[in-house]
């Protein structure tokens, strides 16, 4: 028998081995293959060579700068930054989901999404576009995660119930609060509207235009909100099991809770600053991660994240892509084709469940 | 050891539990009956911590801790609880359920398993009788299984006091008897065990001491051969209840007898039950 069980944990320990290599290798290539697609066309082999140049190879032929430029400041940023949003987001989707025991949580449902596009909007109107490049990059975003971290403040006060924390009136207070931000941004809309387009920019989320500068400023956060929830990832397990479950087995339910929270709306914050309101990413992930590799939110946000990062390199790049003459379109409206139609299959297989 | 002492709870704001005193001593199981809606579960959620007493309070050892002023953590060293039921939102593993219970016993910023948290994490699931369940999703498991994997976390916390809230609500009658002497066995070695069960039978063959709620309060209590008797069982339970020896122990137990209705001990049938539990 005994040694029956070390077989199945080694096995399982190996195809998780297995299946994050693949995503690290995965990610790389997807990284490579952002690099590849774009108005001007750039053979893969010149793109290779350009890329090498920024780890010290020299192919010794004469390179065209201006395509050097294109690839290793325009297009390699973007897919860097489009992983991090997305790993941040599929990550924080995981860690939202299972402290609130709720599989159709992510940062649209809690609010904290639509905080970070509040405040990039609010700034937005207050002229900080035309501040000089560098102060409104530095305020921006800034902006962004201070709206994130306030929305989740308005959600856990008007979530707490007897001086706790349910978690239906979370996500009930996420609606709710998600609801007036977005009639706020609209009101906003309306009275500059020379800022609508901006607006409508930052609340679809794009990657267009972003450079190393956003790369820069975003993944300290990023990878601070990572790790502390790779950390506590034990507790979002316990706290997955129900409040007074939690509790009977020696949990500290609302630091823990809270402390998490902060976690993943930072991650939420710094990716919305970013990027825009890209939304599902957090949603659809961790279900199709949990499908494979189970629900222990150790291995889940870490996979969750490297899945995450691929899966919206690639919704860029078809964001890229599909429109011909040079156009393209906010990321956000690829994410929202390929998991809205999820969300509804989520929904309809928990009612499912629910009426038998 | 637990003493609640005076201990009163409230639950939205109603009256659930009053005046309640009772005491749990090591190498002692004790079954807590009563009918539905009495307030066994209140009871159990209050002793194990995560319910405060609206008056009163709990005590737990040799040094009288105030269960509720503790930590949790601490609490959960102390006290082992196993729910009625649990919400299984995603599909953790059993084997990760049952090494939950070691999460007050470990040190160290990833709180990760040891070779022993999984070396004692398997003992238990083999004494739950459900070993092959360790790789299984909680959510591909039946009720009895589900409950029995929510027992074995228990006995991984290695806890001296166990709160059990229906252990056996949805396990067919061979695995009822195997908890049941596990339970036994358990309390042989000084572990304290509270258990609340339905089927008074079965409290009568394993408790040494029983406690009636009735309405929120101890309507009896007792060392069982003492009060498990037809009047108290016929006035705690609102029917008429006769007694005999078990055929094989010899233990007292209850036979239902048809038609008893709703009892009344004076025999006056038309002195109407207010807020009596049979009328809901």
């Amino acid at each position: 028998m005994d040694r029956q069980f070390s077989v199945t944990e080694s096995r399982r320990k190996t195809r998780l081995m297995v299946l994050g290599g693949l995503l690290a290798v995965g990610s790389l290539a997807s990284v490579f293959a952002g690099c590849l697609f774009g108005p001007l066309s750039i053979p893969a082999a010149q793109v290779a060579e350009h890329l090498g140049t920024l780890f010290g190879f020299n192919a010794g032929q004469s390179l065209d700068p201006a395509m050097g430029l294109v690839v290793n400041d325009i297009r390699l940023p973007r897919a860097c930054l489009a992983w991090l949003a997305g790993a941040s987001l599929a990550a924080a989707g995981a860690v939202f989901q299972g402290i609130l025991q709720n599989p159709l949580a992510d940062p649209f449902t809690i609010g904290v999404s639509t905080g970070a596009a509040f405040g990039a909007s609010l700034a937005i109107f207050l002229g900080v576009a035309s501040l000089p490049l560098w102060l409104g990059m530095g305020v921006l975003p800034l902006a962004a995660m201070a709206g994130a971290v306030l929305a989740l403040a308005a959600v856990i006060a008007l979530g707490r119930v007897a001086g706790r924390l349910r978690r239906e009136t979370v996500v009930l207070a996420g609606i709710v609060v998600a609801t007036f931000l977005s009639a706020l941004i609209s009101l906003l809309k309306s009275l500059d509207e020379e800022a609508v387009a901006g607006i409508v920019f930052w609340v679809m989320g794009s990657f267009q235009g972003r450079s190393w500068e956003h790369v820069a400023f975003a993944w300290p956060y990023m990878l601070f909100g990572g790790l502390a929830a790779l950390v506590w990832a034990r507790e979002i397990d316990l706290l997955s099991m129900g409040d007074s479950q939690a509790r009977l087995l020696g949990l500290d339910v609302d630091r823990s809770r809270l402390k998490l929270l902060l976690a993943a709306s930072l991650m939420t914050g710094a990716a919305v600053s970013v990027s825009g309101v890209i939304g599902f990413v957090g949603l659809v992930v961790p279900h199709l991660v949990r499908l494979i590799i189970g629900a222990e939110h150790r291995p889940l946000v870490l996979v969750s994240a490297l899945a995450g990062g691929v899966v919206l390199i690639w919704s860029d790049v078809v964001a890229r892509i599909i429109l011909s003459g040079g156009q393209e379109l906010p990321v956000g409206v690829i994410t929202a084709l390929l998991g809205g139609p999820f969300f509804c299959l989520l929904l309809r297989r928990r009612a499912g469940r629910a009426s038998l | 050891m637990i003493r609640a002492t005076d201990l009163g709870c409230a639950h939205g704001g109603r009256q659930v539990l009053r005046d309640v005193e009772l005491v749990l001593h090591p190498g002692k199981i004790v079954g807590l009956l009563g009918p539905n809606g009495s307030g066994k579960t209140t009871l159990i959620s209050t002793l194990a911590g995560i319910l405060p007493p609206a008056a009163g309070h709990v005590t737990h050892g040799k040094d009288r801790a105030d269960v509720h002023a503790m930590s949790a953590c601490e609490r959960a060293r102390r006290i082992a609880c196993v729910p009625q039921r649990a919400e299984t939102t995603f599909a953790l593993r059993c084997c990760s359920v049952v090494l939950m219970g070691r999460w007050a016993h470990q040190r160290g910023w990833l709180s990760s398993d040891s070779a022993e948290d999984h070396e004692l994490a398997r003992s238990c699931m083999r004494q739950a009788g459900i070993e092959s369940l360790w790789d299984r999703p909680v959510d591909q498991i039946s009720g009895g299984e589900l409950q029995r994997v929510l027992f074995a976390r228990a006995l991984a916390q290695e806890a001296k006091t166990l709160l059990l809230d229906e252990p056996t609500a949805s396990m067919d009658l061979a695995g009822t008897v195997a908890l049941f002497d596990l339970v036994r066995e358990l309390a042989l070695s000084g572990t304290s065990a509270l258990v609340a069960v339905h089927d008074i039978n079965l409290a009568a063959l394993y408790c040494d001491h029983l406690y009636f709620l009735k309405d929120g309060r101890v309507a009896a209590q007792g060392p069982t051969r003492d009060v498990f008797d037809e009047q108290t069982l016929s006035h705690i339970f609102g029917t008429r209840v006769l007694v005999g020896p078990h055929p094989g122990t010899g233990a007292p137990q209850a036979h239902f007898v048809p038609g008893g209705g709703a009892f009344t001990p004076s025999g006056a049938s038309s002195a109407p039950v207010r807020g009596g539990s049979g009328q809901r």
